[in-house]
């Protein structure tokens, strides 16, 4: 079989295809080209059955929890939560940005959820208090990057499901990186915050306040627990998991804080269903692509010219990853996981990186191209809230994207990093 | 054109509104799907057998009738930075290229569809007293939907090449598209 789908496929999405028709297409064109339409019952057929998959509904689920959750208000309860912990020391309120990313993180998988949902609340908090608005963009941006490396997130489903791994396994995989992101981050701003002298934003909290803020915001905070406790201690799938964290979260929103009106509920589900809808889709071409890519043994043919160039495994990854975030620049970090993960998995995991090991880099990385220009989704949406340029954003970016390669770079070369936590919880 | 343009519109608009909505009305069924087997399992002591696969083909169903909409509405995810940069006209002529590539393989699953609902005949599903064949009968209907909706776009391409001072693309500018 020619790789013709291939170069047809980039072709297509160089010219604004849909990806979704784009990977159809390239397959499709292909074969009509090569005289093999005895083929499209078997694409078909794969588009159909690569959805029909349980622990890919962990996925719907998770988008609707997310969803629920800002339509709810449950992200302004905490925000509070995290002010009444950190306002008061200096660039207090993008130190609560960061904290904030990271208890959403928690709850969603969703990095461009996070930025929009903590990007309404920030950007014009922080101008009022005196911060530039475009280093609260940028702030926004680089800390939601943080959702989808700590569990849930629909990142690691995605990969999990097209690579065979345990959805559980590398949930607990992402915890220390997730952590790592958060701590470089802050350390980025304590120092920017000094040299900038950034406000100071309130004074701090009594404990009182907190335990306030706290009793608001506790039955969220709750939520992780719930989730990361019931598919760690073995007694839901993560896609159970996640339909009791959607349920869960509609519970909270209509009878504890009572933000959200039952009626209020239906365009929040029809929302979810579009986004979920059109992620399965994806899915299913997805599947039907990384078909071909077996068939036509591309896999193969990178791993070999890849093999050519060296064959010293620190190598090799570092170029794995400058290439990933090459690619992350352009390419949305689903269709990424989705295509690539086929193509450059094998290879690594042949030469004997640890499939969980590759699996957490390569999420990690193509999440952080989430936040490069010139195609960030998250730059995109805190573009879109702060009504700043993008070039803008992206130049107040580059402390922040420096410490998160860095992070990369330390989950790359230290895979203990990544593996400790699944291997004391016994999944790998 | 634009008489035949106006009625497939409002065709399209009901029926592509109206399978986004009950894909909504599916993705709380599967909720409650699941959250039951939870319930049977631990509760009740009695695992449910049919849970799993039903919920999973709501799930398919919800993926299949949610892509009409999100074809219309420009819901999916695409790469524009490229494409942007070149004169309007040059884009209204690609999207009108890759809009006949679009209902040509929509078409071919179409066709494909009806064999593969037919194969579904002869296997039984694993839990449910009935043949696979009727979890599948959402994929005709749904390329049948994309079918008709490809036609509107390329109808609308067209007229914007004819009449370059009218606006003829949908407006409905999609909140939905955030997921990651």
């Amino acid at each position: 079989m020619s790789l013709s789908y291939f170069w047809l496929f980039i072709f297509l999405l160089a010219a604004g295809a849909p990806v979704v028709f784009a990977l159809l297409l390239g397959p499709g064109l292909s074969l009509a080209l090569n005289g093999e339409p005895v083929f499209y019952k078997a694409l078909l057929s794969r588009l159909y059955n690569g959805m029909d998959s349980f622990p890919l509904m962990a996925l719907p689920f998770f988008i609707l929890a997310g969803q629920i959750m800002n339509t709810g208000g449950i992200t302004k309860s905490i925000v509070n939560f995290s002010q009444s912990l950190i306002g008061h020391v200096r660039g207090g309120l993008a130190h609560v940005n960061i904290c904030s990313s990271l208890l959403f993180a928690g709850l969603s998988g969703s990095a461009v959820a996070d930025a929009s949902a903590l990007g309404k609340i920030f950007i014009p908090a922080m101008e009022k208090a005196g911060y530039d608005r475009s280093f609260s963009a940028a702030i926004t941006s680089a800390s939601s990057v943080i959702g989808p490396i700590i569990p849930p997130s629909g990142i690691m489903i995605l990969y999990a499901f097209i690579m065979n791994v345990s959805v559980a396994g590398l949930f607990a995989a992402g915890l220390v990186p997730g952590l790592l992101v958060a701590i470089g981050l802050m350390l980025v701003t304590t120092y920017l915050a000094r040299k900038r002298e950034y406000p100071i934003a309130n004074q701090r909290a009594t404990w009182r306040e907190r335990g306030i803020a706290l009793r608001r915001t506790g039955p969220a905070l709750l939520t992780p627990i719930i989730l990361l406790g019931g598919i760690f201690g073995g007694l839901f799938t993560p896609t159970e998991a996640a339909a009791v964290a959607a349920a869960y979260a509609i519970l909270i929103t209509i009878f504890y804080l009572r933000s959200l009106k039952i009626r209020q509920l239906l365009p929040v589900f029809i929302s979810s269903a579009v986004q979920s809808g059109t992620i399965l889709l994806l899915v299913g071409a997805s599947v039907t692509f990384a078909w071909i890519i077996t068939v036509s043994g591309l896999a193969a043919i990178i791993g070999e010219s890849m093999l050519e160039i060296t064959n010293n495994v620190l190598l090799l990854l570092l170029i794995l990853n400058i290439v990933l975030l090459i690619i992350g620049m352009f390419l949305d970090a689903g269709p990424a996981i989705l295509v690539l993960g086929p193509v450059l998995g094998p290879m690594f995991i042949d030469l004997g990186i640890h499939p969980m090991h590759f699996a957490v880099v390569m999420c990690v990385n193509v999440t952080v191209g989430l936040a490069t220009p010139p195609m960030g989704l998250v730059l995109f949406v805190s573009a879109e809230v702060s009504r700043e340029r993008v070039e803008t954003i992206a130049w107040q970016m580059i402390p922040f994207l420096a410490i998160e390669i860095l992070v990369i770079f330390l989950i790359t070369y230290f895979p203990a990093l990544s593996l400790a936590l699944p291997r004391i919880l016994g999944f790998v | 054109m634009r008489r035949l343009l106006k009625k497939l519109a409002k065709i399209n608009e009901t029926l592509c509104v109206m399978a986004r909505n009950l894909a909504g009305l599916f993705l709380v069924a599967m909720i409650v799907i699941v959250i039951m087997q939870i319930f049977f399992r631990y509760v009740l002591n009695d695992s449910l057998i049919w849970t799993e696969e039903l919920a999973k083909t709501l799930m398919v169903w919800t993926a299949f009738l949610v892509a009409p909409w999100a074809y219309r509405a420009g819901a999916n995810v695409r790469i524009g930075f490229l494409i942007d940069e070149f004169p309007k006209k040059f884009q209204t002529i690609m999207r009108l290229i890759l809009n006949f590539l679009i209902i040509w393989i929509v078409t071919v699953f179409f066709y494909e569809s009806f064999g593969f609902w037919q194969r579904g005949l002869t296997v039984r599903a694993d839990s449910l007293p009935i043949q696979v064949a009727w979890f599948y009968s959402i994929v005709p209907i749904a390329f049948m939907l994309l079918l008709l909706t490809g036609i509107e776009m390329i109808l609308r391409n067209i007229l914007s090449i004819f009449y370059p001072a009218e606006d003829f693309e949908i407006s409905q500018v999609s909140d939905l598209r955030q997921f990651e």
